[in-house]
């Protein structure tokens, strides 16, 4: 004998069902009632999506910032030196990646972006505090403040990497670390004035590297 | 001092031009017009130096070569930087040729007249680079591509002197002044210090040893030698 299931009970069911589902749909999709609520929702919509684009070149750049320390200027010094001086040089390169890093978490970024006077930054971010997934509208409206921070710390890392080509093959290791150590300090007073100097001239975007390429000259005859 | 092994360098310059573009074109932080221009100018200012350097080499020497080119790659890559934001592709063209030329000029003859100590040739590089394209983004920076200057109405202003703005290339004087002089006196400064409180360089001995010996107590290549 053929046990059926009641048609009834069956189709009931199903109606329900899709009373349901059609039921969430339209909560979903009316839920903004108002135009004006419409409104902010697409406007939230937009600056999420530019934000994403944004975001996504921010960080690809920042990775790209870092291959021209990691391999790049490695292996371009470490090329350029005698033989016996190859692993030293790439290392220098390669100590910055590290050592820079370390320092920018702890205090680095607080004194080059943290609140301050115009020639130095404060002490307000030591530990990263307060640099969250939030956008710094100081810097950058459009990407979380750790993406600023951490492609800023890209060019942290490749200034004292460019400067080691100028002491290469003579300096000693301690000395290159405290070195840089130092000068991380002197030229995060250099970042925090990039803001006065873009008032003052429009060339200076991008002054952060220019101190590092030229001190490469006057380290060179030390 | 030849360099031990120009294919490690050549290998890095690539990275070095290939990463550039993060630098300039992400300069802009966000992904807009602003960072196409930086990505365009900056390739274009590469290829121009690597050009510029090469001709002036083959024209000297009767030879253009592989160092050449990625000298000059990365003297334009690093003229081009201040510029990146300002200028249009054809000015990146015509700063990565005066680049390439003027920094072959500064390795090639300045350096035998001076003979200071610069085996890296970093000051010929990066320092006479980044000098002469920090002075032509005052000539070439122009309102079109990134209007910087405003007046109290909000019109734009000229930029550089493309545009009739000779003032800029003022600026950029007294911004290179002051990079000058702070970086002088900032590594000298920083340099006394470490040479008083644990001494600069490594002992003659030493140098002669090689510091990857000396310092990391390693070696870069250990070549077997065959019997014959």
């Amino acid at each position: 004998m053929k046990r059926r299931f009641p048609r009834g009970k069956l189709r009931a069911l199903f109606l329900c069902l899709i009373l349901l589902a059609s039921g969430c749909h339209l909560t979903a999709q009316s839920s903004p009632a108002t135009p004006a609520d419409r409104i902010a929702q697409l406007e939230l919509q937009v600056k999420n999506a530019q934000s994403s684009a944004d975001n996504a070149w921010m960080l690809v750049s920042a990775a790209l910032v870092l291959l021209m320390t990691g391999p790049g200027l490695a292996l371009f010094y470490g090329g350029l030196v005698r033989k016996k001086n190859v692993l030293a040089t790439m290392l220098q390169s390669f100590a910055m990646m590290a050592l820079i890093t370390v320092i920018w978490a702890i205090v680095g970024y607080s004194l080059s972006f943290g609140a301050g006077n115009s020639f130095i930054g404060g002490l307000h971010n030591v530990f990263l505090h307060g640099v969250g997934l939030r956008p710094d509208t100081d810097y950058a409206a459009t990407i979380p403040a750790q993406t600023f921070m951490v492609y800023q710390l890209m060019f942290a890392i490749i200034t004292p990497a460019l400067i080691t080509g100028a002491f290469a093959e003579r300096m000693k290791f301690s000395a290159m670390l405290l070195f840089m150590m130092l000068s991380q300090f002197g030229l995060c007073r250099w970042y925090g004035c990039t803001r006065y100097f873009r008032r003052v001239g429009a060339g200076l975007r991008h002054i952060p590297g220019t101190p590092s390429r030229i001190s490469q000259g006057t380290n060179a005859p030390s | 001092m030849p360099p031990h092994s120009v294919v490690l360098s050549f290998v890095g310059a690539c990275l070095l031009w290939v990463g550039w573009f993060g630098f300039n074109a992400g300069s802009a932080l966000a992904a807009s017009g602003l960072a196409t221009s930086a990505f365009v100018n900056t390739h274009f200012a590469a290829a121009a130096a690597a050009v510029g350097w090469g001709v002036a080499e083959w024209l000297r020497n009767g030879k253009a070569s592989a160092l050449g080119a990625i000298s000059g790659a990365v003297a334009g890559l690093v003229a081009i930087t201040p510029a990146a934001g300002f200028v249009t592709p054809m000015s990146s063209l015509i700063i990565g040729l005066i680049a390439g030329a003027f920094c072959y000029f500064i390795v090639a003859k300045v350096k035998n007249w001076f003979g200071y100590d610069d085996s890296l040739d970093a000051f010929g590089v990066h320092g006479a680079g980044g000098t002469i394209g920090a002075l032509l983004t005052g000539i070439f920076a122009t309102s079109s591509i990134n209007p910087i200057y405003h007046n109290a109405r909000g019109d734009v202003l000229p930029s550089g002197v493309v545009d009739g703005n000779w003032a800029q290339l003022g600026n950029q004087f007294v911004a290179v002044a002051i990079a000058w002089v702070l970086a002088i006196v900032g590594t000298f400064i920083i340099l006394k210090v470490v040479d008083l409180l644990i001494g600069l360089r490594v002992t003659a001995d030493h140098e002669v040893q090689g510091l990857d010996l000396s310092q990391h107590g390693e070696e870069g290549y250990y070549w077997e030698l065959s019997a014959s």
